[in-house]
């Protein structure tokens, strides 16, 4: 029988059974990663089936955040929310003898490769598709396009733009690709600018800057973004920094201003397009001859439109900076740590005795105390004007160029009317602002704060910085001589100091606290001097810069009766009178090496790490480098482990499982998180569904059907929605956002960016837009010039980050987006940010680093009319705090987050199902407050685990906070009513997968079958013929 | 026993390499992990697919049958595979360099890939040629018997 020819059957069998492993195999990924499969193709495990309904059943009942808008009008909403951020957030840093506003129809010659390849955003398409770019403002703008600055000044002829040289930037010779190298080790990259030299400029294209000499508008372009910090030593910039302009574009400069000079160009306007605080010494270089400069960031998909209006006066600039700018990047106490280093990461000088691995052996120290930006200059400044003890020399001068709050206008402005009025624990403060140039305008009111440094803070290590913000507002358009008088309140809480090494608490001091009204930090510091000055104090008049209005400032000596109060701010607010007070106390000792005793420095055997004060400037500065080493043995080593014991807890239970009461979780939507109705609906579910529900969150949460939990859809988004398919959804950068000190611009955003998450696209090929929850804001700060993901965080300053902060998750929140805030805690550099480990002291941290956290969870802290508003997620981040991986840190996680601040909603880890992301273990995780990990899920990773009775109750405690909000805050919710029911169905593609299973494994069968039978009969055969 | 080796064919030597490769591939997967991030996490069935692998290619050698080659085969081949997918964000990791992996774990990774990758090749070329030159033989032996 030919059937049974052996040869045949034996090489199907292997082919099949190749086949077959194949296809097991692909089961097993398809299985494990269903969830990110169904939300890539838009499919689901599950169907909603409506039981039977009440005659009286309105669906529309059960919309819970109803849609706003939809696909065919986001893009012009969302288009005009980016012009009007970028026309409130871009600065004018300088504009002598009025060289802006440029006459309209300006011919205008665009300088330098930024002016082609401008930076658009970090995120989403603002960075990637050049065939979204549209530079031709003679052509329609068609949807989803980037609008380049070259089209944006071309628009109603605003500006005429020289053709020859843009074209040279953009196709010709003067086309440069930004570098970012890779070193050898591959995990490092150098940041380049790779500016063409002059001599690379054509004769024709020199030529042709004389026909379009109104302006020289110079684009200098920083880029950056996620996983590197930018390169502070070893870049083309002059002083070895990318921050700095390179040697060629210094050259380019001079050749402007020699045309300049000899009357080819009439004057030269620079545009600092970068996230980053480019250093600006070069602003003020008389051989460059520079007229007018403006930051205006990264401007998004459509900022370019309010930066052509500005440079013709249709928009009158009132942004103030976000961030100090410096003529010395290296200036900063944060970048002199840097620059001793080498470097922000640092390796550990034992790392490879103790054996640690790459995850481990890394560590920053912030060194700077609360000293982040402005707060050292302008204190230090004071300290030298007040001539205090251990000041040494100071040139403020030569270390800022434009501080903290700083920003010009077309017009002036004065203030008049200060008052200062205390109201139980409010202070009022209001100012007059009166409009006395010729312009329309908008101006900033800033209100910052002094507190007394005393002789307790120097014996204790307490630092204040001599001017803090803590409140502003902004005026409408002021009409020429219009006048508007604006109220700030203070709360006397902003007036406590963290102190760490002497209460373990927060503290008041005795003595007396200034508030001013100024127009920018060193305002704000000069107004204090002046009224310290009319107190008697001695004030040496020669080194001050600038002059100050002691009529803007208030001196307050009534804020607290005894020298130290330790007692008033020592409960969390949130706890008060509710009868389970929370005591605040030291936290963070284990991140602090003076205070660990897993940290030695070879080189000093007292104070581990020099942080810096103010009782001595000189001493504190970083100049040498912070050598750490890890001690052998010891809490270290536990602490720097990942999978510590799981120690049971006493008077814990096993959660019951399956308990099948109908319960579901519409039925608890606006039940408080304590009731006990929201044991029953957990009672439902079961150890396997839990590990579902929280480990499996690649951008969403997964469904529950059996609870009634839907899929839950999240996106990146720090500013836009990231793997938006759309050009517009670009936002200019948060530290432009911040910029516009506009709490109604705060909102605004975080409007647009609720109803464009949301904004469910149907329109043909193009990707559906529909998410339930947005990664954003960023909150990390801008501690230092090189962090290279400044552009996702809003400032150096934390009161400014918080306002902004909160005002947009309240919009975004009331829209059922749930804001995801990111990355908790200290992710505010990208240097080996897998497991660097990140030491510093709790002062700072709580006072900087935590503050704008603590201001968007708080329910008080509330900028709305709904104090629910607050986040009720966040993303926790990649480092570890001290040794401890930041999302394993009960500290962090638990005892300040959902103890002292009312933290009811959930963490997300950031990006853990990697290789890289391996210490960030599932145990660890959490045991310690974690909730979900961002990763593909892991259906049997946990069950070693899972008969640990504690283990089972934090999952459980997780999972509850992750329904909570689901319940509560997530649009996923709208249009299940109680009559709703989720069914399990079987995606058509997994479907496909196990028919292609099963014939495979049918066909493997037959062919080995087949086979033997064909063995059996041929031996059978040659038994036959040997007989 | 020399008689034995010099009568045996070249197929019949590569079940050892295979062995020598499988063998090394549990060593170092189970010393080391699958990488340097990763040494904790170590997949028993990996393993369990490796040492069964290696079972059947010894197996294989003594009985001298190509059948249980296959068998070798398709567990090599199925815990190369369990590899390669429980490693899918190291490969992603290479690509998407966001957060790039040090060139030295690079390296050492793909040693071990590609020392997994050759254990169920070799015993499948092993298997394959075996099959073939036996089928020859036996289409001579056919042949012989017909011509009687």
């Amino acid at each position: 029988m030919k059937i049974f020819k052996k040869k045949l059957w034996e090489t199907l069998s292997v082919v099949m059974i190749t086949l077959l492993v194949i296809a097991i195999t692909v089961n097993d990924v398809t299985t494990a990663r269903s969830g990110q499969i169904n939300e890539f193709l838009g499919t689901m495990s599950y169907e909603i089936k409506e039981t039977e309904h009440p005659d009286d059943y309105n669906e529309e009942d059960y919309v819970y955040f109803p849609q706003e808008m939809n696909f065919d009008n986001i893009e012009e909403y969302y288009r005009a929310v980016n012009e009007r951020v970028e026309a409130e957030g871009l600065v004018l840093l300088k504009n002598d003898n009025g060289a802006l506003p440029l006459d309209k129809g300006s011919k205008v010659s665009m300088i330098l490769s930024g002016s082609a390849e401008t930076f658009y955003a970090t995120h989403g398409p603002g960075i990637t598709p050049k065939d979204k770019i549209n530079d031709d403002a003679a052509s329609e703008l068609l949807p989803n396009h980037i609008i380049t600055l070259k089209r944006a000044f071309e628009e109603e002829n605003k500006l005429s733009v020289n053709p020859d040289l843009y074209a040279f930037y953009k196709d010709g010779k003067g086309k440069t690709g930004r570098a970012q190298i890779a070193d050898k080790s591959g995990t490092k990259k150098t940041f380049k600018t790779n500016e063409p030299a002059w001599s690379v400029y054509t004769q024709p294209v020199k030529n042709s800057i004389a026909n379009y000499g109104d302006a020289a508008i110079v684009v200098i372009t920083r880029i950056s973004g996620e996983g590197d910090d930018v390169t502070a030593i070893g870049s083309d910039g002059i002083d070895g920094s990318y921050l700095s302009i390179t040697a060629e574009e210094y050259e380019i400069l001079r050749q402007i201003a020699d045309r300049k000079a000899s009357g080819e160009i009439s004057r030269i306007v620079v545009l600092l397009n970068s996230a980053m605080t480019i250093q600006c010494d070069f602003l003020f270089d008389e051989v460059l001859r520079i007229d007018a400069a403006m930051w205006i960031g990264n401007i998004g998909g459509s900022g370019a439109r309010a930066v052509a209006k500005a440079l013709v006066g249709e928009v009158n600039p009132s942004g103030r900076l976000s961030d100090t700018f410096l003529k010395n990047n290296f200036a900063a106490p944060s970048a002199a740590y840097w620059k001793v280093n080498e470097g922000f990461a640092s390796v550990y000088e034992n790392a490879d005795k103790l054996n640690l691995n790459n995850l481990q052996k890394y560590y920053g120290v912030y060194v700077e105390n609360i000293y982040v930006g402005y707060r050292y200059f302008e204190t230090r400044y004071e300290d030298y004007v007040l001539d205090r003890t251990y000041v040494g020399s100071y040139a403020y001068s030569d270390d800022v160029a434009y501080t903290f709050g700083y920003g010009l206008s077309y017009t002036d402005f004065e203030y008049g009317n200060f008052n200062v009025t205390r109201n139980g624990d409010e202070y009022k403060v209001s100012v007059t602002v009166r409009n006395t140039g010729a312009k329309a305008g908008k101006e900033t009111v800033q209100i910052y704060l002094q507190k007394p440094y005393t002789s307790y803070d120097e014996e204790n290590g307490v630092e204040k910085a001599s001017a803090e913000l803590v409140g502003f507002a902004k005026t409408d358009v002021l009409e020429p001589s219009a006048e508007e008088t604006v109220e700030i309140t203070v709360n006397r809480e902003q007036f406590k100091s963290y102190d760490a090494y002497g209460a373990g608490t927060y503290i008041l001091e005795a003595g007396k606290y200034y508030l001013t009204a100024a127009k920018d930090a060193h305002d704000a510091v000069n107004n204090i001097l002046e009224k310290k000055k009319a107190g008697g104090a001695t004030v040496i008049a020669d080194r001050m810069v600038g002059t100050g209005k002691a009529a803007l400032a208030a001196e307050l000596t009534d804020v607290c009766s005894v020298p130290v109060d330790s007692e008033t701010y020592s409960v969390a607010t949130e706890t008060k009178g509710t009868g389970n007070e929370v005591s605040i106390v030291n936290q963070l000792s284990f991140m602090d090496p003076n205070l660990y005793d897993g940290v030695i420095n070879t080189a000093r055997s007292n104070e581990k790490v020099v942080y810096v004060s103010r009782a001595d400037w000189d001493h504190t500065f970083p100049s040498s480098k912070t050598v750490l080493a890890l001690t052998e043995d010891g809490e270290v080593k536990y602490d720097i482990t990942s999978h510590k014991p799981i120690v049971e807890k006493e008077g814990l239970t096993m959660p019951k499982y399956d308990r099948n009461n109908d319960v579901i979780l519409v039925q608890l939507r606006g039940l408080p998180y304590d009731d006990p109705k929201w044991n029953d609906l957990l009672d439902n579910l079961n150890f396997g569904e839990m590990v579902q529900m929280l480990t499996g969150c690649f951008g969403y949460t997964p469904a529950i059907r059996n609870v009634g939990k839907p899929f839950t859809d999240e996106d990146d988004g720090p500013y836009g929605v990231s793997h938006s398919p759309y050009g517009y959804s670009s936002m200019s950068c948060e530290g432009i956002i911040a910029s516009t000190f506009n709490k109604d611009i705060f909102r605004e955003i975080g409007k647009a960016f609720a109803l464009d998450a949301r904004c469910k696209a149907d329109k043909g090929e193009v990707d559906v837009q529909n998410l339930n929850g947005l990664y954003s804001p960023g909150l990390n700060m801008h501690r230092c010039a090189f962090g290279g993901r400044a552009s996702e965080y809003f400032s150096e300053d934390p009161v400014l980050s918080a306002i902004a902060s909160r005002n947009q998750i309240e919009e975004m929140q009331a829209r059922g987006v749930v804001s995801h805030i990111k990355h908790f805690i200290l992710n505010d550099e990208e240097s080996r940010r897998n497991g660097i480990c990140i030491w510093g002291n709790e002062q700072s941290v709580r006072e900087i680093y935590l503050l704008p956290w603590e201001w968007s969870i708080r329910p008080s802290m509330s900028q709305g009319d709904n104090n629910e508003l607050g986040a009720h997620a966040i993303m926790t981040s990649f480092n570890r705090t001290g040794a401890i991986w930041s999302s394993a840190s009960d500290s962090f996680m638990m005892n300040i987050l959902r103890n002292e601040w009312k933290f009811d909603g959930y963490a997300l880890t950031d990006m853990a199902d990697s290789n890289a992301g391996v210490f960030m273990t599932y145990d660890d995780g959490y045991m310690n407050g974690t909730d979900c990990f961002l990763g593909m899920g892991s259906p049997n990773e946990l069950d070693k685990w899972a008969n640990s009775v504690t283990f089972n109750n934090m999952l459980r405690d997780s999972a509850h906070r992750v329904l909570y909000v689901t319940a509560n805050y997530s649009s996923a919710m709208n249009g299940i009513s109680e009559y709703t029911r989720f069914v399990k169905k079987t995606p058509l593609w997994q479907a496909a997968v196990y028919t292609v299973l099963g014939v495979f494994a049918g066909l493997t069968a037959v062919s080995v079958s087949l086979f033997a039978a064909s063995m059996i009969i041929d031996a059978k055969k040659k038994k036959i013929v040997a007989a | 026993m020399l008689n034995f080796f010099r009568n045996k064919k070249p197929y019949y030597y590569i079940l050892f390499a295979s062995f020598a490769l499988a063998l090394a591939s549990v060593i170092i997967y189970v010393s080391n992990g699958a990488n340097e991030y990763n040494k904790e996490n170590i997949s028993g069935l990996i393993v369990a697919m490796l040492i069964a692998g290696m079972v059947f290619t010894a197996a294989a050698a003594v009985f001298e049958l190509r059948y249980i080659k296959y068998v070798a085969y398709a567990c090599l081949f199925y815990g190369f595979l369990q590899f390669v997918i429980t490693e899918l964000n190291f490969w992603g990791n290479f690509i998407i360099a966001t957060d790039p992996v040090p060139a030295e774990a690079q390296r050492y990774y793909l040693s071990l890939t590609v020392i997994m990758l050759l254990s169920w090749v070799t015993i499948l070329v092993s298997a394959l040629w075996q099959k073939s030159s036996e089928y020859k033989k036996e289409k001579e032996q056919d042949k012989e018997v017909a011509a009687e």
